[in-house]
């Protein structure tokens, strides 16, 4: 028997080409070897592997941007290729993963729990996101996205004597299974049909991207194609949170832990865009005519919904998940004006997550810093005189607030200036008018939140009989330092914005 | 003779997962489940895929299933209370779920559609495979073949995603004490 | 249907029922063997008086065939036949009386992939079988996995405390030994996938040729004694009869069984224990190979002589397969009456701590031997596409 084509398509799997992704594997692995031999008198030293191994990590792909962006081409069989922002979204994903081991040290100071379990399940499912987005076969993206969903469902339940935690785990993880089930029946549609030999350029490769887009160019009427193609990105619009499949959100967010809650907003809603950005450039690139008013459609009802059910919120940590809703919807505008096929869209994503990054950490690192041993319940009215008692912390939440919100010249405020830009370069003017209109509503509620911490209330008859919400200890110095360090980027961000991505 | 017989267990198979679903009793339910799986195992054989057949019966219809019923009998789960969904879900998901059937049914039947075509039944590797052509085979061996190139990096990731579950599994299950780390002793009865 | 698939099919069909009955006979025997190796240990006499009609009255031979109980299977069997069958009042009658048929069914259905020995055309030996499949070893695992369903079934129609007992333990203990048995089995089929190019596939009529130089038993002892371990627990024998253990749960999963299914489920443990001794005896112990032949040109007969006599030959290695399986059933009727039963967080540590693990490490350890063999001896149709 002769194996040549085997050896040959073996010698593709250049290990070396995704040394991030095994580095966050390696440091996980790491972490879970010490708390196995580690005593547990230097069980400290647990988080402190985590977190500095992931920043080393992060330092060497930050210097990496700037030189490597050129792609590699199709590695490990056609399994996965690094497109002109993956180094970007390398760093994405570790930085994200190094906020949340961070918020999740303090969070678990005060929890009852296992403690490293957080730290190595963190930093697998980001090495999981990062595969994610560089997937170019269906079987890489799906193997990658369920890694991700089931890190998840642990995650969101870790909490586990805490019923709200543990409601939200069990809610997460019915819903993603029909999400993923939603998906997976998609892909099924799209493999059978493009390896049906009657079909003009149908492939036995059907899986890949790459073939695929090819077979859907040749035949984009073919029905199957069609309801295949949309159930996939149902299923993708079910992990971005979009309406209508955005009803796992605000509980979801309530009852996890709020560190996990960041998590879930920012590196998860990112996946999700990578990957549908990767599906309508790619693949369904020649379904335009399908993917462009779909998309729209969804994107105009998930900003209006999501900003107008935040509206009555004052649980923060719905408001933050409703919100981001909002972040969703404005982001999809970004992915129809991709589909469209405006050269600036994609950067303009990118561009918003990172914001969106900071802002959100900004102000996830403050809610942490505030809350009491019952996480899940973060009202509003406990932020009342921040501004009095906590004046840093109060600046952190106006600034990463302002920068959610839109306001100039924080970086939120550029991020949606290049999304709309983009959508009117798309010539995407329901969409825009929708945009600007769900902006307008989120100055509305973010602002609420903001004047409840710096503006006194005058005192109305009826107000004693509220009870005060105990103020936690000052703010450590470590803290101070990383939350000044997320609200200067964001401010740098929004004045210095063309140094950053080289324009 | 084939045609009878793949009618025959796909009838069976969408028959009892459909039981799965409305029966109240969940062992029955998990009964259904396991006559549903064997029956899909059926369509793997009547398919050539021997390997995948032996597997869905092995892994799901063996090991997952009894476990499924362990848990049930162990919480006398089938004597639950019974929550009625609300009609209006119901009447939306039961059109919903025609609408999609018939909508499949018709591009799967209609004229206009491009014609099933029977693919050739290989049984052993192809000569020379490359990363667009590992034609499915019947032979057990070409898994491996194929799992050790071209899906490696799928199968590296499945391990991690196994080790999540795993973790997971242990940390949300695990006894804790006050520190948080260690997990409790297991109290045994004094005798 | 043209004439000749219907023959086909007809021959098929003989095919299988002159298996299935020589698989129950031999169970309905292993009964008998067991009453006997039981009262040998006990130093009683066992069964030693049923006997047809006429029979002790054949001068010499007579009281000793009926010293032997021969005929005390057949007497059995009329009696769980005939007797009557009550049905009590608070079982799950269909469940009830489907799970005898659940326990018995996957047992005789292994038997359609056993090779129980060989016939040679025109120089290439060729296995019989019922169905010469690829995937041998995974169809038998797969669908003695089924088995355990007739005793959860069971144990839970009942609808009584003792029975539910013996269901739930039952359950966790297939679970936990079945994923030491598969493991334990990677090792074999390592070797008779790795060294010997050109045969492929996990068929059982493949490790038996590939076992002609030594018999895996003898170089694998570790994956050998798992399995076994295993299969016992498996097959519900004492030391791991805990879903019938007698002095806890009075009869365990079949308590509120009587006459014809019971005897089913009997029947059925003893098919599962014949089929499993049968299939050690393939994986470890050469199958029908005479003797070692440890590789030596000329020494071919010691191991396969068989193929030089003929049909007669095809019939000795039939023989000498059921030898080498009836030592086995022998082996767990032994064990049966030595062991005391293990306590059953005694079993579950047992297959969680030991076994597991242990098949594991053998499964690393054989697959760096027959690598570094595979290097050392340069087999060159071995693809090396690992880099």
């Amino acid at each position: 028997m002769n194996y040549n084509g085997f050896q040959e398509l073996a010698a593709t799997n250049q290990w070396s080409a995704i040394w991030p992704e095994l580095s966050m594997a390696g440091i996980g692995l790491l972490v879970l070897c010490l708390d196995l031999f580690l005593p547990s008198s230097r069980k400290r030293l647990i988080p402190l592997v985590a977190i500095f191994g992931q920043l080393a990590l992060l330092a060497v792909l930050v210097m990496g941007c700037g030189c490597a962006t050129e792609s590699t081409g199709p590695l490990f069989g056609g399994m996965i290729e690094s497109g002109p922002y993956t180094p970007y979204m390398r760093a994405f994903f570790v930085l994200s993963s190094t906020l949340v081991c961070y918020l999740g040290v303090s969070y678990l100071s005060r929890q009852n729990l296992p403690r490293s379990e957080f730290y190595l399940l963190t930093i697998f499912v980001s090495g999981a996101m990062m595969l994610l987005v560089q997937s170019s076969n269906f079987v890489m993206l799906f193997v990658s996205l369920e890694t991700v969903t089931i890190g998840f469902y642990v995650l969101v339940s870790y909490c586990r004597y805490s019923p709200f935690s543990l409601e939200a785990g069990l809610k997460y993880l019915i819903l993603g299974a029909l999400s993923s089930a939603i998906l997976l029946f998609g892909i099924v549609l799209l493999y059978g049909a493009a390896s049906n030999p009657a079909l003009a350029q149908s492939t036995t490769d059907s899986m890949n991207f790459a073939a695929l887009g090819k077979f859907i160019a040749a035949t984009p009427e073919e029905p199957l194609v069609l309801v295949g193609a949309v159930l996939v990105l149902c299923g993708i619009c079910f992990k971005i949170g979009a309406v209508p499949f955005q009803i796992w959100v605000p509980d979801v967010y309530q009852g996890a832990p709020t560190p996990v809650t960041a998590f879930l907003a920012v590196s998860s809603k990112a996946a999700g865009f990578l990957v549908l950005m990767n599906l309508v450039a790619g693949p369904f690139a020649a379904l335009s005519k399908l993917t462009v008013p779909l998309l729209s459609a969804i994107a105009i009802i998930t900003i209006l919904f999501g900003n107008i059910t935040a509206l009555g919120q004052r649980n923060v940590k719905r408001v933050i998940g409703l919100s981001g809703i909002a972040h969703a919807g404005y982001l999809l505008v970004g992915v129809v004006a991709m589909a469209v096929g405006v050269a600036l869209a994609p950067w303009a994503i990118i561009f918003y997550l990172f914001a969106y990054l900071f802002a959100s950490f900004a102000v996830f690192g403050v809610m942490v810093h505030l809350a009491g041993v019952e996480d899940e319940i973060q009202e509003i009215d406990h932020y009342q005189k921040l501004a009095e008692r906590q004046p840093f912390l109060a600046g952190v939440l106006a600034i990463g607030l302002g920068s959610l919100a839109g306001i100039p010249p924080l970086a939120g405020f550029i991020g949606k200036l290049l999304l709309f830009i983009a959508a009117f370069q798309a010539e995407l003017y329901t969409l825009l008018g929708a945009a600007i209109i769900g902006v307008v509503i989120s100055v509305y509620y973010y602002f609420g939140w903001m004047r409840e911490a710096f503006f006194i209330k005058p005192a109305l008859p009826g107000d004693e009989a509220r009870p005060s919400y105990p103020m936690p200890g000052a703010v450590g110095i470590i803290h101070k330092l990383t939350l000044g360090l997320l609200v200067v980027i964001t401010v740098l961000m929004g004045l210095f914005q063309r140094g950053i991505f080289g324009g | 003779m084939p045609d009878f017989l793949f009618y025959l267990f796909s009838a069976l198979t969408v028959l009892s997962a459909f039981l799965v679903t409305v029966s109240r009793n969940a062992v029955n339910g998990a009964m259904y489940m396991i006559v549903s799986f064997v029956g899909m195992a059926a369509l793997f054989v009547l398919l050539e895929a021997y390997f995948l057949a032996a597997l869905q019966v092995l892994v799901y219809a063996g090991a997952v299933m009894v476990l499924f019923l362990f848990i049930i009998m162990l919480l006398d789960a089938g004597k639950g209370r019974t929550v009625r969904p609300d009609r209006l879900t119901t009447a939306a998901a039961c059109i919903g779920g025609l609408l999609l059937i018939s909508g499949l049914i018709y591009i799967t039947f209609d004229s206009g559609a491009a014609p099933s075509t029977p693919l050739p039944v290989i049984t052993e590797l192809p000569e020379n495979a490359t990363a667009t052509n590992i034609p499915f085979t019947t032979s057990s061996r070409s898994f491996g073949y194929g799992l050790f190139t071209k899906y490696m990096l799928p199968f590296q990731v499945t391990g991690f995603l196994l080790l999540i579950a795993m973790i997971g599994v242990i940390v949300l299950s695990k006894r804790i004490d006050s520190s948080g780390d260690e997990p409790a002793k297991p109290r045994i009865a004094k005798s | 249907m043209p004439p000749e698939l219907i023959a086909d099919i007809l021959w098929k069909v003989l095919f299988a029922v002159i298996f299935v009955v020589v698989i129950m006979t031999f169970a309905a025997y292993s009964v008998l063997a067991e009453r006997k190796v039981a009262s040998w240990i006990q130093g009683r006499v066992g069964p030693n008086r049923t006997a047809l009609p006429g029979l002790s009255a054949i001068p010499v031979i007579g009281p000793h065939l009926v010293k032997m109980g021969i005929w005390q299977p057949l007497a059995d069997g009329v009696k769980f036949l005939f007797k009557e069958d009550p049905i009590p009042g608070h079982v799950n009658k269909l469940y009830y009386c489907l799970a005898p048929a659940i326990a018995l069914i996957p047992a005789l259905t292994t038997m359609v992939v056993l090779p129980v020995g060989q016939y040679t055309v025109d120089g290439i030996a060729h296995p019989i079988v019922l169905a010469n499949i690829d995937i041998g070893i995974l169809f038998i695992l797969a669908v003695s996995s089924l088995g355990v369903y007739g005793i959860v079934i069971g144990g839970w129609a009942a609808n009584s405390k003792y029975p539910y007992f013996g269901g739930i333990r039952s359950s966790a203990q297939m679970i936990s030994y079945e994923l030491a048995m598969g493991m334990s089995i990677l090792p074999v089929f390592m070797w008779a996938n790795g060294t010997e190019p050109g045969l492929g596939g996990l068929s059982l009529f493949n490790v038996v040729t590939s076992q002609q130089a030594m018999w895996l038993g003898v170089w694998m002892p570790v994956p050998a004694f798992i399995f076994l371990t295993a299969l016992f627990a498996e097959t519900n024998r004492l030391p791991f009869d805990m879903p019938e253990s007698e002095t806890e749960l009075v009869g365990g999963f079949h308590t509120e069984y009587g006459s014809f299914k019971f005897g089913l489920f009997f029947v059925g443990e003893y098919a599962h224990m014949v089929i499993g001794s049968a299939v050690f005896t393939i994986l470890f112990l050469g199958g029908w190979n005479f003797l070692p032949d440890f590789g030596i040109d000329g020494l071919e007969w010691l191991s396969d002589p068989w193929s030089r006599m003929g049909w007669f030959g095809s019939v000795l290695s039939v023989l000498y397969f059921i030898a080498k399986t009836m030592f086995f059933v022998f082996f767990f009727m032994w064990v049966r009456w030595t062991l005391p039963r293990f306590r059953y967080d005694q079993v579950m540590n047992l297959g969680w701590k030991y076994l597991v693990p242990a098949a594991l490490a053998c499964i690393f350890i054989y697959a760096l031997i027959i690598g570094l063999i595979d290097i050392a001896f340069a087999v060159e149709e071995t693809p090396a596409i690992v880099q």
